[in-house]
C-alpha cells in the first residue's frame, strides 16, 4: 500500500515493479513532488523512500530548478517528447555518491506518463548507472593517448635517424671522394721515389714497403667506403628476378678456382627484387667464401627456402669458420678478422650485404665455429610486383 | 502526394523553426553558438529515400529517431554521419575527437544532442494539432538511413520528408551536416493542420 490518493495511487501501483530493476527511478508529479522513489535510487542517493515520499524533489536537489533542467522537464509535465539528460553534459543531475568519492554519472531519460482518465501527466525519470563505463572509457582514451604520443615520439626518432644516416652517407662519400685525390698523389710520388731509387742501385727499405701497403690499404678503405655509401636506402626499383640464373651469371663473373665447387641445393625462386642489390649480396657472399678459403678445393652450397611470407636463402661454405667472438661485429664496416694484406680486404663486403637485405626488410645470420665453414642466411620477403 | 512550392516552403519553415529552437536549447544549456539551418528538404517514397541518402550519407550514420502516435502517427529521425557526430560531441564536451567508432559516452552524449533537436522539431509540428501525442522512449540506432527507415515503414509510397541540415559552431569554426528524416502516415494531415493553423490565425 502506498500513502497517495486516486490518480497518484494508480499511477504508483502500476509502476511498483520498478522497484524489482537495477536501475534508478522515480516518478514526480507536476508540482515536482515525489510519488514513486524506487529500491534502488533510494541505495544509490542515500534517501529512503519515507524520507522524500510527498516532498518536492527541489527541496533535496535543488540543481534541478535549473533553467535547463526545469524547462524540459515542465515540457514533459505537458505531454512533449521524452527527454535524455546525458551523463556527459549533465554529471549530476540526481547526485549518488560514490564510495571513493565523487558522484554517480547517469543517463537520466524522462517520460511523460498520463493519467489521461484524470488528465494528469507525471514525469517518469530513469537513472543508468555510467560512472564504470565512464571511468573504463576514460582510462581507455588516456592510454590510446599515450600510445599515440610514443608512435610519435618513435616516428621522428626514426625520421631523425634516418635523417642521420643520409648526411652520414653523403658525408662519407664526399669525403671519400675528396680523399681520393690526395691519395693519389701519393702513390705517384711512391712510384717516383720507386723509379728514382731503381737508378741508384739502393734496395727498397722495408719501412717503403710498409709504406706502399698502407697506401694500398687506404685506397681499398677509401673504394669501400664509396661503395658503401653508394648503396642507399631510396626507392628500390623492384623487377622480377630468377635467381638461378642470377646465380649463374656471379659463377661467371667471379675468379673461382678451378676445383672449387659451387653446388645449388634446392630449386631456386624466381622473386620480386632488386636485381643489381640481390646481385650485390650474392656476390659477396660467394667471392668471400671464395677468398677467405683455406683449401682450393672447396664447396659452397646455395639453397632456398620457401616460407609463407619470404625467402629464406642459405650460402654455406666449408672453409675456416669464423669464431663466434667476431659476429656480433662481422656486419659492420671495416670488420676483418684476418689483418692479412694479401687479402686485401676493405672490411665492407659484409656491411653492404647487411646493409642491401636491410633496405629489402629481410634479415641475415651468421651460424658458424673454427674449423665449421660458415653458414650466412638471409631472408627476403615475398613482394607483388 | 505532390506538394506544392508553398506547401515545400511551409514545410522547409516549420523544421527551420524546430531545428532553430533545438539550437537555441543547446546554445543555452552548453552556453555555445550552435546554428542549424535546413536549406532544403524534399518529400520522397521508400525507393527514392535510397537514392537520395545513399548520395548524403552513403555509410552508416549514427541516429535518434521517436516514434509518436495520435492526430498524426510517424517517425522523426536524426542521422549524424560519423563525421559530424564526432565533431559535434567534441565541440559540445570540449574533448579531442576520439576514434571512428563511437564509445558509449559519445553515444549518450549524442543522443541527447539528437534529443533536444528532434523534441524541438516535434513541437514545432504538434503547434499545429489540439491533441497530444504518444510518443516512444527515443532509441539509439547506428545502420544506413533506408535500412533504418524500411524497417518501420512498410509500404513503398508511404511518404518521407528529408531535410539536410547543416550546423555550425560559430567560435570553434566546426561545421557538419545532419540528416532529418521525417515519416508520417498521412502527410495530407500535416499539410491540412498547417493550412489550417495559417488560415485561423489570418482571422485572429
Amino acid at each position: 500500500m502506498n500513502q497517495f490518493k486516486g490518480s497518484d495511487s494508480f499511477i504508483c501501483q502500476n509502476f511498483s515493479f520498478l522497484d524489482f530493476v537495477p536501475i534508478g527511478a522515480f516518478i514526480l508529479r507536476n508540482d515536482y513532488s515525489v510519488i514513486f522513489w524506487n529500491s534502488c535510487v533510494a541505495r544509490w542517493a542515500g534517501i529512503p523512500k519515507e524520507s522524500i515520499l510527498g516532498t518536492s524533489i527541489l527541496d533535496h536537489f535543488p540543481n534541478l530548478k535549473k533553467h535547463q533542467y526545469s524547462n524540459r522537464i515542465n515540457a514533459i509535465f505537458d505531454g512533449g517528447p521524452p527527454a535524455i539528460f546525458s551523463s556527459k553534459l549533465h554529471k549530476h543531475l540526481i547526485s549518488c555518491p560514490i564510495v571513493d568519492g565523487g558522484f554517480q554519472t547517469h543517463q537520466t531519460i524522462v517520460t511523460a506518463i498520463q493519467d489521461k482518465e484524470n488528465d494528469v501527466t507525471y514525469a517518469l525519470f530513469t537513472l543508468q548507472d555510467l560512472t564504470d563505463a565512464n571511468k573504463q572509457i576514460s582510462k581507455f582514451k588516456s592510454i590510446k593517448a599515450k600510445l599515440a604520443a610514443k608512435e610519435r615520439e618513435l616516428e621522428n626518432t626514426l625520421q631523425e635517424v634516418n635523417k642521420a644516416n643520409e648526411e652520414l652517407e653523403r658525408f662519407a662519400y664526399v669525403v671519400s671522394h675528396d680523399l681520393k685525390a690526395p691519395l693519389r698523389g701519393i702513390h705517384n710520388l711512391i712510384k717516383w721515389i720507386e723509379d728514382d731509387l731503381k737508378g741508384t742501385g739502393v734496395g727498397k727499405s722495408k719501412n717503403f714497403e710498409l709504406l706502399q701497403a698502407q697506401g694500398e690499404r687506404m685506397t681499398s678503405m677509401i673504394d669501400g667506403i664509396l661503395n658503401y655509401s653508394k648503396v642507399t636506402s631510396g626507392p628500390l626499383k623492384m623487377e622480377k628476378v630468377d635467381v638461378q640464373e642470377l646465380l649463374n651469371e656471379i659463377v661467371d663473373e667471379i675468379a673461382i678456382p678451378e676445383d672449387f665447387v659451387i653446388k645449388f641445393s634446392t630449386q631456386l625462386p624466381v622473386l620480386i627484387s632488386h636485381r643489381i642489390k640481390l646481385k650485390q649480396v650474392f656476390s659477396n657472399l660467394i667471392s668471400n667464401a671464395v677468398k677467405y678459403h683455406n683449401r682450393s678445393n672447396g664447396l659452397i652450397e646455395i639453397s632456398a627456402n620457401e616460407k609463407d611470407e619470404e625467402f629464406e636463402f642459405t650460402v654455406r661454405d666449408d672453409g675456416p669458420g669464423i669464431a663466434p667472438r667476431y659476429h656480433k661485429h662481422i656486419f659492420e664496416i671495416f670488420q676483418t678478422i684476418e689483418a692479412d694484406s694479401k687479402l686485401k680486404s676493405s672490411g665492407v663486403g659484409l656491411a653492404i650485404v647487411a646493409k642491401i637485405i636491410n633496405d629489402f626488410k629481410g634479415t641475415i645470420d651468421l651460424d658458424s665455429d673454427v674449423g665449421k665453414g660458415a653458414v650466412f642466411k638471409f631472408s627476403h620477403p615475398k613482394l607483388k610486383n | 502526394m505532390k506538394l506544392t512550392d508553398n506547401q515545400l516552403d511551409a514545410l522547409a519553415e516549420l523544421f527551420n523553426i524546430g531545428v532553430g529552437k533545438g539550437a537555441d536549447n543547446l546554445n543555452q544549456m552548453l552556453d555555445c553558438q550552435i546554428q542549424i539551418r535546413v536549406p532544403h528538404l524534399e518529400v520522397l517514397s521508400l525507393n527514392g529515400l535510397k537514392e537520395q541518402s545513399q548520395k548524403l550519407a552513403p555509410k552508416n550514420v549514427s541516429t535518434i529517431s521517436l516514434q509518436f502516435d495520435g492526430s498524426i502517427s510517424g517517425n522523426t529521425m536524426l542521422a549524424f554521419p560519423t563525421q559530424s557526430a564526432q565533431k559535434l560531441v567534441a565541440a559540445l564536451t570540449g574533448e579531442e575527437p576520439g576514434s571512428p567508432e563511437l564509445d558509449s559516452v559519445t553515444v549518450d552524449t549524442l543522443s541527447e544532442v539528437g534529443n533536444i533537436i528532434v523534441n524541438s522539431v516535434m513541437g514545432s509540428i504538434t503547434n499545429f494539432f489540439k491533441q497530444r501525442l504518444d510518443y516512444s522512449v527515443p532509441n539509439y540506432a547506428e545502420d544506413t538511413v533506408h535500412n533504418l527507415i524500411s524497417s518501420h515503414v512498410k509500404e513503398s509510397n508511404y511518404p518521407i520528408i528529408m531535410a539536410k541540415a547543416e550546423f555550425s559552431i560559430e567560435n570553434l569554426e566546426i561545421q557538419g551536416e545532419i540528416i532529418l528524416v521525417f515519416s508520417v502516415g498521412s502527410l495530407e494531415v500535416l499539410i491540412e493542420a498547417i493550412e489550417n493553423f495559417g488560415s485561423s490565425s489570418e482571422e485572429d
